[in-house]
């Protein structure tokens, strides 16, 4: 089920009354059976993996804390790494590998599956399950901290599910820790009227953000995407400007709904951006962006590769930016938005001693607004180069792409066909800017916390109007969802 | 502590009520002005109708069909039902849409079929029946249910991909095109304040031959034995309903010539089906010269009017014998 669906609606309400109304040692249970029922609407069918990856990873942890044996926990370890990995593989990445392999093979006179690739055809029929990359990842952590022995595993095995399919964040996170999210199922949540509250008001600014904003932004760089051979300079660099902002109100609206969805029912999710487009380095962009995913990396890739494995921290952190770009989708246009952005975090972990040096020297204010605004730019314009990578189809599309938008006969014709929505969609990012550098999106809340209620209802009634006069109806799914 | 929840609770029901309430009045605002260039085929039942991509549906206008048909016996209204290339080529889903429109008692109707290679053919990436099927119900036809409500709140719902103020402030379309309730869109080369030149034309069908050989590679297609078949039950079925024709709309010779390549035996292949079948086969597409495309592709007003009343004329003639 969409969160921007009527379906999600109806069935949002219906399960936080019924919650509230529930008895405590039922709510896990009726949670579970939702969440099950929000995939479900979805691909019935491929619930079957998010259960098998459940019992996996359950099965596992127990088997891990049973045995002290650290020969035989490994064991295990590698039951769930195998099992999840193979299963993201499978489903994720194995016709991307054989067509690759398939082209290379070919590149050297060797002919793999003979001429016509009837296997293709077969494979292609393989859906891909709906937030498989997250939910694996979370099992996956759960299992690791259980290894580590920084969690206790879990016994109850339907809260464990319950962990594992919580349907606010079940399909593009935050991806949750165990120690994190599993202590609040044993929570008795009470009805806090102000959380409640402040739980909608982050949902409907979730909804803002992606019908009003970031689809609206979407019409515009979807036409320029297109047929890049079309347009020239000016359309094309605001079309990778204008995708960095769609892809952050998307991504960031539908973290905001999770959170505000699960805070209504009782439950505080991790916060997954925090003002990531105002930054001065690359480090710390990324450092504010999918923040649930970035420390995953950190934490069960970064560190391990570098302390038990001797990576340098350089070559540990391309293989970081490199599997980020990968675990985005089965593409070459992921894998090298990824390198992309190791590179230019790498260019500047190695400069950054000389580049204090040289702005010594030359005298440059380096704590002033003006540089620092100036920092901003360029890791934004850097960010929006590399997206040109993440949102077309092909390499050499993006190529293209590139190649146009630095041509200097630029002409809008081609691509404007509504000035208006031009307009507005400038004018709101502008907007959603301002209110994210003054409160960010997980304290959007508090610009309603006025006490006259007057004031307060009078925002509460236009935005509702707003909502419904400027969400743009496209139906479109959060971009996130195909990850 | 009821009595605050009780409060609460009343709160948010009278906020979605508001947005229900706002949502309607808007949807309903936008039905009353322009809403897209299909919305009209949406709204109610028809007696007679053409059916086809967007060649059709620029270049067959049902009035000019109806003034030239007087003398003939049918079921009316006429409707225009044909949609661009990703709506509406041949398959089960056009024909459930198609018996969805017409009116339960026409026995009479007249049912013209226009044909193009897009009528028959599926992207590489939909290998069998089944992934067509899918396809096909993603379309408008397959998405809207009810197609024949005035006002039709389905469609805004579910096909109006913009935002709904632009119901409150009447939003841009093309200025030269005018949208008829009948479902044709009438393609001008003036209207307001806009002059379409012959350089423009000239521009526009070189783009569109250009196009067309890009989509081609880009997107490659084959030819799809599932939307030959659901033609053939397409032309079966309106037969119950009245007379059918099968007809081919004039193109520029440069987009003729592309359709020549991809597919040489089309005109072969219609012409089997129109004497196995007993249906006429009306062939126009090496008239290019007689009618006028002003982009290679579909014809403008005045053409079209010209096309529509020579068809008129051969139906009648056909219907008279």
């Amino acid at each position: 089920m969409l969160f921007n669906s009527f379906e999600f609606l109806f069935f949002f309400p219906l399960v936080a009354l019924a919650y509230f109304i529930m008895p405590h040692k039922y709510r896990w249970l009726w949670l579970l059976l939702c969440s099950y029922y929000f995939y479900m609407a979805m691909q019935p069918s491929l619930i079957i993996l998010l259960m098998a990856s459940t019992c996996l990873d359950y099965f596992c942890g127990l088997k891990m804390h049973e045995h002290t044996d650290n020969k035989i926990r490994k064991r295990y370890l590698w039951m769930s790494i195998v099992g999840n990995l193979g299963m993201l593989f499978f489903f994720k990445y194995f016709i991307f590998f054989t067509e690759s392999s398939k082209s290379l093979l070919h590149f050297f006179g060797i002919e793999l599956f003979g001429e016509g690739g009837d296997h293709v055809y077969v494979f292609n029929k393989i859906l891909l399950p709906i937030g498989i990359s997250f939910y694996t990842f979370q099992t996956l952590s759960y299992s690791i901290d259980v290894y580590r022995r920084q969690v206790e595993p879990l016994r109850h095995f339907g809260k464990y599910a319950l962990y594992v399919a919580f349907f606010p964040q079940l399909v593009a996170g935050p991806i949750e820790r165990a120690n994190r999210l599993i202590p609040q199922f044993e929570k008795r949540m009470t009805l806090d009227l102000q959380r409640i509250r402040r739980g909608i008001v982050l949902m409907a600014w979730g909804f803002f953000l992606k019908l009003v904003v970031a689809d609206r932004v979407g019409v515009y760089v979807d036409e320029v995407f297109l047929d890049p051979s079309v347009h020239r300079g000016l359309p094309l660099l605001i079309g990778s400007i204008f995708f960095a902002f769609q892809i952050y109100f998307d991504f960031s609206a539908y973290c905001t709904i999770a959170i505000g969805a699960a805070l209504v029912l009782g439950f505080d999710l991790m916060q997954n951006f925090n003002r990531p487009f105002f930054v001065r380095s690359f480090g710390e962009f990324w450092r504010k962006w999918h923040i649930s995913l970035m420390q995953w990396f950190r934490d069960y890739l970064y560190r391990p590769l570098v302390r038990k494995l001797n990576f340098s921290r350089g070559l540990a952190m391309m293989f970081v930016f490199f599997f980020n770009g990968l675990w985005h989708g089965a593409n070459w246009t992921f894998i090298v938005w990824g390198i992309i952005c190791g590179l230019f975090f790498l260019i500047e972990m190695v400069t950054w001693k000389f580049r204090f040096k040289v702005f010594k020297v030359l005298r440059i204010p380096v704590e002033s607004r003006g540089f620092k605004v100036l920092c901003n730019a360029v890791v934004f314009l850097g960010l929006s180069f590399s997206l040109i990578f993440f949102r077309s189809p092909t390499v050499l599309h993006a190529l293209l792409y590139i190649r146009n938008m630095f041509s200097l006969d630029s002409t809008f014709i081609n691509v404007v066909h509504d000035r208006t929505e031009l307009v507005l969609s400038f004018m709101l990012i502008i907007l959603v800017q301002v209110i994210h550098f003054y409160k960010g999106n997980s304290k959007v809340y508090e610009l309603l916390e006025i006490k006259s209620p007057a004031i307060r209802w009078s925002i509460y009634i236009s935005f509702v109007v707003i909502m419904v006069l400027f969400s743009v109806n496209r139906q479109n799914n959060f971009i996130y969802f195909q990850f | 502590m009821k009595r605050k929840v009780l409060i609460f609770l009343l709160k948010v029901a009278f906020l979605a009520i508001l947005l229900i309430g706002v949502y309607l009045l808007s949807a309903l605002k936008l039905t009353k002005s322009f809403v897209s260039d299909d919305y009209s085929k949406f709204t109610h039942k028809a007696g007679s109708m053409i059916l086809g991509l967007s060649r059709a549906h620029y270049a067959m206008d049902p009035q000019t069909l109806e003034d030239n048909l007087k003398s003939v016996d049918y079921a009316k209204p006429f409707l225009n039902f044909a949609f661009e290339k990703s709506q509406s080529p041949y398959g089960e889903v056009y024909l459930e849409a198609v018996k969805k429109k017409i009116a339960d008692s026409v026995t009479n109707g007249i049912f013209i079929l226009s044909v193009t290679p897009g009528s028959f053919s599926v992207s590489n990436r939909l290998v069998n029946d089944e992934d067509i099927l899918e396809f096909d119900r993603q379309m408008m036809i397959g998405k809207v249910k009810d197609l024949n409500e005035d006002p039709n709140l389905e469609y805004v719902r579910k096909c109006f991909g913009r935002a709904l103020y632009k119901g409150i402030f009447p939003h841009e379309h093309r200025l030269t095109s005018v949208f008829h309730s009948n479902g044709w869109e009438e393609f001008k080369l003036e209207g307001g304040g806009y002059t379409i030149t012959q350089e423009d034309i000239k521009f526009w069908q070189k783009e569109t031959v250009e196009g067309y050989t890009k989509l081609a590679a880009y997107i490659p297609e084959y030819k799809s034995s599932y939307r030959m078949e659901w033609f053939k039950k397409t032309v079966a079925y309106l037969k119950t309903r009245g007379r059918v024709y099968i007809l081919r709309i004039p193109m520029h010779p440069g987009i003729l010539a592309l359709e020549d390549g991809v597919w040489p035996e089309l005109d072969t292949q219609m012409e089997a089906i129109s004497s196995e079948m007993n249906v006429p086969y009306l062939n126009y597409a090496r008239t290019g010269e007689t009618y006028q495309t002003y982009d290679g592709s579909h014809l403008y007003s005045q053409s079209a009017k010209k096309l529509c009343t020579e068809i008129a004329r051969t139906i009648s003639s056909n219907i008279l014998q």
